[in-house]
């Protein structure tokens, strides 16, 4: 495979989960607002934007429902926007359309043209969750066509190396921006408060997770099982666990079909952090400090992005010839 | 039944059609309605009325979902617009395909010996037959590509040929088209839209599929490997996804599963062509480069190209790699030397020109020019090296000022110019707003040249989509319909 179109196929895979994240967690994060506490709003905005990992400017604190859903949908000039994501996503299947199915880029385009005749009048009009619901599904079927008409060959692979890399940093950067709620001083374990309650339950619901939580947990909500769940759970899909394993599959897969060439790199970090995350234990994790290990879990994710770069993408002519 | 026995009859969209002088695709003198397109009729006549722009609407909308548009600049974030399709289909029948057929297989194996004789022996101009100056004063003429064997000695291995049907339906050819033309993927996915809109019209006719077509692509290029070896890497070379033909190149990439690539994916090492894979460096054998001369090798040519790969003209000229097209084919169509066509297929085959030329003045004869600056308002003027349907007067819906400009144009560079009378393109149903309306139109099919000469049953119908206009191309808002090639001649059942 073309190593552009390893590259494109990465990309337009990472931009898609975002959009559907970000659609997801703004859907939330809404839905959270129409039960809070007039007060609290600026500081549950501030949180919005760093689960998003969007650097909030000083104005942030302006900012009610309306702006805030204005900068994650349509608004162009917001890089991270729902509008962006799907763009970039669809620019990237333009350039490659030829290494995808017919019925993806159909699928990826039909989309883009949903989110680019969108206006936030509309949005106004109609309410929020029309148009986050259809991103969702949007990427739900792109999802469904990529399972069903590609080969599970190496574009397969990078498609997936692209969603769970993505999926996993944003679990990540949405664990940091809850962590005042799992991390309470006063050591309780159990959500006590009203206001708790709900925010834990809207961290969870930005992962699609509540649901599943409840048939492992029950819905009592403990801010170590919630924590576990997320980081640790082997089973459950958006997990950084979950995504580790696939990530190290898809590459393990990858680096197969590749030559004599040294995927040793990728495979050590990746290897290294899978197996951190199997058999970490979420009290040893409380223990060293949550904040740290997460940090360190970043820079893994972001170690590896670069070790693909490196080897499959951007990799010197000279070495190659130099045989 | 004969012919005049169905006439447009009644119906309101049938009845009201104008025809001009030109000669029409579906309607003869009187309104009668000509065989071929006798279902077509009824089946218009039992539609709904609304039921046509219902159809339009579902076509352009699957052009837009899959994608197959091109885009237009000069807006914030740049316009996409689909490449206008008409419902209706263009019909040709079994035995005028034939005669077209065996026009285009002799055209083209004389233009390639030419290109041959060009750039090896130039017998053709010690026999005057063409006069040497004409070919090398060709602004595409590459004098790089002299005495270099091409694999087979194939030269244009993708031809696009524009063919206008005038007068009482004759076929002639308008213009060779010999670097890299474009719109077959039209072709393709016109078929694929008319069978998703109208299935029950298409059931009637037994037309001639098209489908082969990149399947003959891929066995051409195959078949112009420099080296044996049993399976040969074929690539295609696009300038990229700006380029407004860009969809075609994914789709025929696609369509042949060969890798589509960009000047960058590409890399040249002691002369060997590689592509940068994810398991490293891959050798390539064939490229079908969809990029101009000028811009294929900065090294070589152009060297301002952004798009191209340098050291390939090196590679190629080692024989490590072929390109098809060759380089420099653009001798061969261009404008003036079109009218030598017909002497060069006698001189090469002995034969007569199946498909005539349309009757072409040379600016740079002295004679004939006089005659095309006396004759401006009535003539077509074109400049030699352009396509597109840029650099052209039509005199009969020209001002005097342009009339003017042309004239100082044509004597301050009579080679770069060449005049052709205003032919009344045939014109074929069109379906505008609500109803029926006769646009020009003229047929390009593709022909493929490898161990032999391929033609699908097909081609690309374009449509001046403006009342009147003569020019088909897209860039000047032409548009395209679906074209039925039969397997039999609804006259003869």
């Amino acid at each position: 495979m073309l190593s552009r179109v390893a590259d494109s196929l990465y990309w337009m895979s990472r931009y898609l989960e975002r959009a559907e994240h970000t659609a997801r967690t703004l859907d939330v994060h809404l839905t959270l607002m129409l039960d809070q506490f007039h007060e609290s709003a600026p500081r549950r905005w501030h949180r919005l934007l760093a689960t998003l990992s969007i650097d909030d400017s000083p104005e942030a604190t302006e900012f009610d429902a309306q702006a805030v859903t204005h900068l994650l949908t349509v608004d162009n000039s917001n890089m991270a926007s729902i509008l962006s994501c799907v763009a970039s996503a669809r620019e990237n299947a333009r350039q490659i359309r030829d290494s995808i199915s017919s019925e993806m880029f159909e699928q990826i385009n039909r989309l883009y043209h949903h989110v680019k005749s969108t206006s936030f009048e509309s949005i106004k009009t109609h309410g929020h969750s029309d148009f986050t619901s259809r991103i969702v599904e949007g990427s739900a079927l792109f999802q469904g066509v990529t399972g069903s008409t590609i080969a599970r060959g190496e574009g397969y692979q990078f498609i997936q190396i692209g969603k769970h890399l993505e999926r996993s940093l944003m679990t990540i950067a949405m664990l940091k921006a809850y962590s005042e709620f799992y991390l309470s001083a006063d050591g309780a374990d159990e959500a006590d408060s009203h206001v708790g309650h709900l925010d834990l339950v809207a961290l969870l619901r930005c992962s699609s997770a509540f649901e599943a939580y409840c048939r492992v947990h029950t819905a009592t909500l403990r801010k170590t099982n919630i924590l576990e769940f997320l980081l640790l759970d082997r089973d459950f899909p958006h997990s950084v666990a979950f995504s580790v394993n696939n990530l190290f599959a898809a590459l393990h897969s990858v680096g197969r079909e590749g030559r004599g060439l040294d995927t040793g790199r990728t495979d050590r970090m990746i290897g290294r952090l899978q197996a951190q995350l199997t058999y970490a234990n979420i009290e040893e994790v409380m223990d060293r400090g949550v904040i740290e290990f997460l940090d360190e879990v970043t820079s893994q994710l972001e170690g590896i992005h670069g070790g693909i770069q490196d080897i499959f993408i951007a990799y010197a002519i000279e070495s190659e010839l130099g045989a | 039944m004969t012919a005049t026995d169905l006439k447009a009859g009644s119906d309101p969209l049938l009845s009201n059609y104008e025809l001009g002088v030109a000669f029409d695709e579906m309607f003869g003198r009187a309104k009668s309605i000509r065989p071929a397109y006798q279902s077509v009729a009824q089946r218009l006549r039992e539609l709904p009325s609304g039921e046509m722009d219902q159809r339009q609407r579902a076509a352009d909308l699957s052009f837009l979902h899959q994608g197959i548009t091109f885009t237009v600049y000069g807006r914030e974030e740049g316009t996409e617009r689909i490449f206008p399709y008409d419902l209706m289909p263009r019909i040709v029948t079994g035995k005028e395909w034939t005669h077209v057929e065996k026009g285009l297989e002799q055209r083209i194996r004389a233009l390639n010996l030419f290109l041959n004789d060009v750039y090896h022996d130039q017998k053709i101009f010690k026999d005057k037959v063409v006069p040497a100056e004409l070919v090398f004063s060709c602004p595409h003429y590459r004098k790089e590509m002299r005495g270099i064997k091409v694999p087979k000695g194939i030269y244009i291995t993708v031809v696009g040929t524009d063919l206008v049907r005038v007068e009482e339906g004759e076929f002639r050819v308008l213009e060779d088209n010999l670097r890299v033309p474009s719109g077959v993927s039209y072709m393709l996915a016109n078929r694929q839209v008319m069978k998703k809109v109208f299935p029950l019209l298409f059931q009637k006719y037994s037309v001639r599929p098209i489908d082969d077509y990149p399947r003959y692509l891929l066995q051409t290029l195959k078949e112009i490997t420099p080296r044996q070896y049993d399976e040969p890497t074929v690539a295609l070379l696009t300038p990229g996804v700006y380029n407004s033909a860009y969809f075609e190149h994914t789709f025929l990439a696609r369509q042949m599963g060969v890798e589509l690539v960009e000047g960058r994916d590409l890399v040249v090492h002691n002369k060997i062509v590689y592509m940068r894979t994810t398991a490293g460096l891959r050798r390539v054998d064939v490229i079908y480069r969809r990029i101009d001369d000028d811009f294929l090798d900065p090294r070589a040519f152009r060297k301002d190209s952004m798009l191209g790969v340098p050291g390939i003209f090196e590679a190629y000229r080692a024989g490590n790699v072929t390109l098809a097209n060759a380089i420099g084919t653009g001798v061969a169509d261009d404008k003036a030397v079109y009218a030598y066509v017909p002497a060069i297929i006698k001189y090469y085959l002995g034969e007569e020109p199946i498909l005539p030329n349309v009757e072409t003045y040379l600016c740079s004869d002295e004679k004939e020019r006089a005659h095309v600056l006396a004759n401006l308002d009535k003539l077509v003027v074109k400049a030699v090296g352009e396509s597109g349907g840029y650099g052209m007067l039509i005199g009969p819906h020209s001002t005097k000022a342009q009339q003017d400009e042309f004239r100082t144009k044509i004597l301050e560079n009579p080679r770069n110019y060449i005049a052709q009378p205003t032919l009344a393109l045939s014109t074929a149903p069109c379906f505008v707003e609500g109803k029926l309306d006769g646009r020009h139109v003229d047929l390009r099919p593709y022909v493929l040249y490898g161990d032999e000469v391929r033609l699908v049953p097909g081609g690309l119908t374009r449509v001046a989509l403006k009342k009147g206009s003569l020019v088909v191309n897209s860039s000047q808002g032409g548009g395209s319909k679906d074209t039925w090639i039969l397997y039999n001649d609804p006259a003869e059942e």
